[in-house]
């Protein structure tokens, strides 16, 4: 799997690791028990500062995509399709509970954004 | 005595065999071909500014001084080749005729490329968008650890017995120096090799064969050390047991045809790699 950072984007390089690896997951591009290489190789692959990739990596291992294993290197976790899908929803249900919140206290009623939720679904779909 | 003689005759015609084809082959071809292939490399870093800076030409000259201190190597070379022949009798120094100008290049390319490094690649500014294969590039990735420790096991194991044989004077002490100098050589050059294919960014293996190149590069090194393990053994049966399956030479002359070999089917393979990519970005 090719992985492309553009150090000018606003985004963080290391978000753009992380998110760059989760698609991956998703995508199955990067199975579950794949290695991966050591934060100096993809640092200096990337010509990046080590400190950025060990955050992109720890990020990771904290959402369990990833695994270390010591010695023997990086790898995929055995349930990273499973815990990216999972993170994917917890950040949705997060975000869209921030949206919500806010949109109610700007006075929007309950029904107007349920229906608002589902013209924008339908449209998804659509 | 006089089949000793006769085999000692073919082993010298070998060697200046290889002291001959060398010099087009490793001097001349190889030289070329890697001085573009760095400067490939070095100016793939930002191909996009290279192409706005047209006056940006620096590792022309770092490629001319190389490939002109080739050109005095070749020389060297092939006057070492007509003294030998004018001697008689001719003089045992035929391994160092082959070898000497064979390391006198390797430090040539190695100043080269670091000179290349700090002077070229170093001097072209980043790119904001930058890419890389997410693959592995530890050893385990391309060969068993197991496989690589027994090796060392081999070599430090052949070390120790010339060790032992230097301490209790079971062998003339130049001789086992020389055996130690020498598998202290293999371990050293073995593991600087090993090293510097698995660490490095660019792998001219990768550029030629694709995915495949590195493993290519790790595994024929690792094949090294245990050619260095079966030449310790070779000597250690010679050294002790007066059983002598093979020269002292026959571990150079092995050495070089591989090396010019592989070579010149890394050169070929190269060009056409060179001019494809060549073609595609004009």
């Amino acid at each position: 799997m090719e992985i492309e950072i553009n150090v000018s984007d606003a985004t963080p390089v290391y978000t753009q690791l992380v998110t760059q690896i989760i698609a991956g997951v998703l995508s199955g591009s990067l199975e579950s028990g794949c290695s991966l290489p050591s934060i100096r190789q993809l640092a200096d692959n990337l010509d990046l500062n080590h400190n950025t990739v060990a955050k992109a990596y720890k990020l990771l291992e904290s959402q369990r995509i990833i695994q270390t294993a010591g010695r023997k290197g990086t790898f995929i976790h055995p349930n990273a399709l499973n815990n990216a899908a999972n993170n994917n929803l917890q950040t949705a249900e997060f975000q869209l509970e921030n949206l919500l919140t806010s949109l109610r206290d700007k006075g929007v009623h309950n029904r107007d954004l349920i229906n608002l939720l589902k013209d924008q679904v339908n449209r998804i779909k659509g | 005595m006089t089949d000793f003689f006769a085999i000692s005759i073919a082993t010298d015609y070998m060697l200046l065999a290889l002291i001959l084809t060398q010099i087009p082959i490793i001097f001349i071809y190889a030289t070329r071909m890697y001085c573009r292939m760095y400067s490939h490399f070095a100016l793939s870093r930002n191909a996009d500014w290279v192409a706005d800076h047209p006056e940006f030409t620096r590792h022309i000259n770092y490629e001319k001084v190389m490939r002109l201190f080739a050109y005095i190597i070749s020389a060297m070379s092939f006057t070492s080749i007509g003294y030998y022949i004018l001697q008689n009798p001719a003089p045992n120094n035929i391994v160092p005729m082959l070898i000497l100008p064979q390391l006198a290049w390797l430090a040539g390319m190695l100043l080269y490329s670091v000179a290349l490094h700090f002077k070229v690649t170093r001097a072209i500014p980043l790119p904001d968008r930058r890419s890389t294969k997410l693959e592995d590039q530890s050893l385990a990735a391309y060969v068993p650890h197991w496989v690589v420790a027994l090796s060392y096991v081999g070599l430090l194991l052949a070390v120790g017995v010339y060790l032992w044989a230097l301490a209790s004077g079971a062998l003339p002490t130049g001789l086992a120096t020389a055996r130690l100098v020498g598998l202290g050589g293999i371990i050293a050059i073995g593991t600087g090799v090993l090293v510097f294919a698995l660490r490095r960014k660019h792998s001219e293996l990768e550029f030629m064969f694709g995915k495949n190149g590195r493993k290519i590069e790790v595994r024929g090194t690792v094949a090294v050390l245990y050619f260095g393990v079966l030449v310790g053994l070779m000597s250690i049966l010679g050294d002790f047991y007066g059983i002598g399956l093979f020269e002292d030479a026959f571990f150079f002359i092995v050495i070089s045809f591989f090396v010019q070999v592989s070579m010149a089917v890394m050169c070929i393979k190269q060009k056409a790699k060179l001019e494809n990519h060549k073609s595609a970005t004009r």
